[in-house]
């Protein structure tokens, strides 16, 4: 609950920003995704059950921001959440490289995910090109995105008393 | 082992909470577009936030922009005086046309009517994404706009509404890539679906044989239930005629600079 009360709302603020002031000064480059950050961020450090209910929350949350059908975020970044608490777990939390590595990895992965389902579910059939077109520009405006806010994120984990703590192995 | 099956329960937990998702997730996709409470609070509650930081910055903008300008205000003034005698001279000449017109109208016997209502609101935020083509307005329910309402710029077509909280409502704009306009080519009559590309717009269906050329105008044919007819939705840019096949390879660029749109008017239908 901790967890929810202190990204939620930080989460938002972020969308406020990115959909106001970045579009208003920065209208040529694509604004960071910052709710993906958040849980990544969350797949490293959360439990389980709270962090994946967080993710999800936030991803409805980026579904009023964006995009058209209510769901579609909520799904990836859940998906996303999965798959960094499952296996990036297994590296090392603390090494300061293992974030910005996440961040390539989840921005190229929340992008193919994109793809997939709306290629699956919907009728965009021209969206996939626009998407993969824009991977590598995306992973680099969130690769500084991830810099510049993982000291926010520490300082909030710390606050949620969020621990490094991995529910995939015996003895965290 | 305790451990194990505790770990095993809570990932069931998540793969039933992704399931829920989807499932979510496919029944809004098929279902008419719709804005939930949980939306609905959101746009509520960020709204006030959005338009604050919006109109701040514009200020400041315009502020700045202001004492810059002061520099160059002695010439600007003279050729503005210049310019000011020019259009009086034009003026003169519209109360001409406007006085003609009126007496042309009442010849023909044209009524006017406005059957529908107009709202002005103004461009608060974009799309939080990059792929998607959204944006967001300051007018919602509460002045009488809904979901799958037309939106219009001076210049044509913006897109239409999709979510409405109170005070705020998200517009797809025609050129994201789920939007649709039932169109029309101006000069050749030629029946088409005006598709968003992301940047621009693409048209479907037109059929091979009409005669199209670049730089004929896209209306909307206004059969699609949504847009009244004859709004200018884009010009055409580029004309692909295969040698076999149903149809051309069309594409417009819209009659809308999205990247400056501030202002826009939703037109409230009225109720049936």
């Amino acid at each position: 609950m901790k967890l929810f009360l202190l990204f939620f709302p930080l989460s938002t603020l972020l969308l406020v920003i990115q959909t106001t002031l970045w579009t208003m000064f920065l209208p040529q480059v694509p604004c960071p995704n910052t709710t993906l950050l958040i849980t990544l961020y969350l797949g490293f450090q959360a439990p389980l059950l709270g962090g994946g209910l967080c993710a999800l929350a936030l991803g409805f949350l980026l579904d009023v921001f964006s995009g058209v059908t209510f769901g579609f975020h909520g799904m990836i970044l859940l998906a996303i959440f999965i798959f960094t608490a499952g296996f990036g777990r297994q590296l090392n939390g603390d090494n300061p490289l293992t974030l910005p590595l996440a961040t390539i990895i989840g921005s190229a992965a929340f992008a193919f995910i994109s793809v997939l389902i709306l290629l699956l579910f919907s009728d965009r059939d021209q969206v996939w090109l626009q998407i993969l077109s824009s991977i590598p520009l995306q992973i680099g405006v969130n690769l500084a995105a991830v810099i510049v806010l993982r000291p926010l994120f520490t300082y909030l984990g710390r606050l949620g008393e969020v621990h490094p703590a991995s529910p995939f192995r015996k003895n965290p | 082992m305790r451990d194990f099956l505790d770990l095993q329960k809570r990932l069931f937990v998540l793969v039933i909470l992704f399931l829920c998702a989807l499932l979510l997730y496919s029944y809004n996709l098929r279902t008419k577009p719709d804005t939930n409470l949980f939306e609905r609070s959101i746009l509520v509650l960020t709204e006030p936030l959005s338009q604050g930081v919006t109109a701040t910055t514009r200020s400041a903008i315009t502020l700045w922009q202001d004492y810059l300008s002061l520099v160059g205000v002695k010439q600007e003034n003279d050729s503005l005086r210049q310019e000011l005698k020019h259009l009086e001279r034009i003026q003169i000449h519209n109360n001409e046309l406007a006085a003609e017109n009126a007496r042309l109208k009442g010849l023909l016997q044209f009524r006017e009517s406005v059957e529908e209502q107009a709202i002005p609101a103004q461009v608060i935020s974009a799309d939080a994404m990059n792929w998607f083509r959204t944006i967001t307005i300051n007018k919602g329910t509460a002045s009488g706009i809904s979901e799958n309402m037309p939106v219009m710029a001076a210049s044509g077509v913006v897109g239409r509404t999709i979510k409405c909280a109170a005070n705020s409502s998200r517009v797809l704009l025609i050129t994201d890539a789920s939007s649709a306009v039932s169109a029309l080519i101006q000069n050749s009559r030629t029946r088409t679906v005006a598709r968003g590309t992301g940047s621009g717009i693409s048209c479907e269906y037109a059929a091979r044989l009409d005669e199209t050329g670049v730089g004929d105008h896209l209306v909307t044919s206004g059969t699609g239930g949504v847009f009244p007819k004859g709004v200018p939705i884009g010009i055409i840019t580029m004309v692909q005629t295969p040698e076999y096949g149903l149809f051309q390879t069309i594409k417009a660029k819209p009659a809308v600079d999205f990247s400056r749109l501030e202002e826009v008017l939703v037109i409230v239908k009225h109720q049936q």
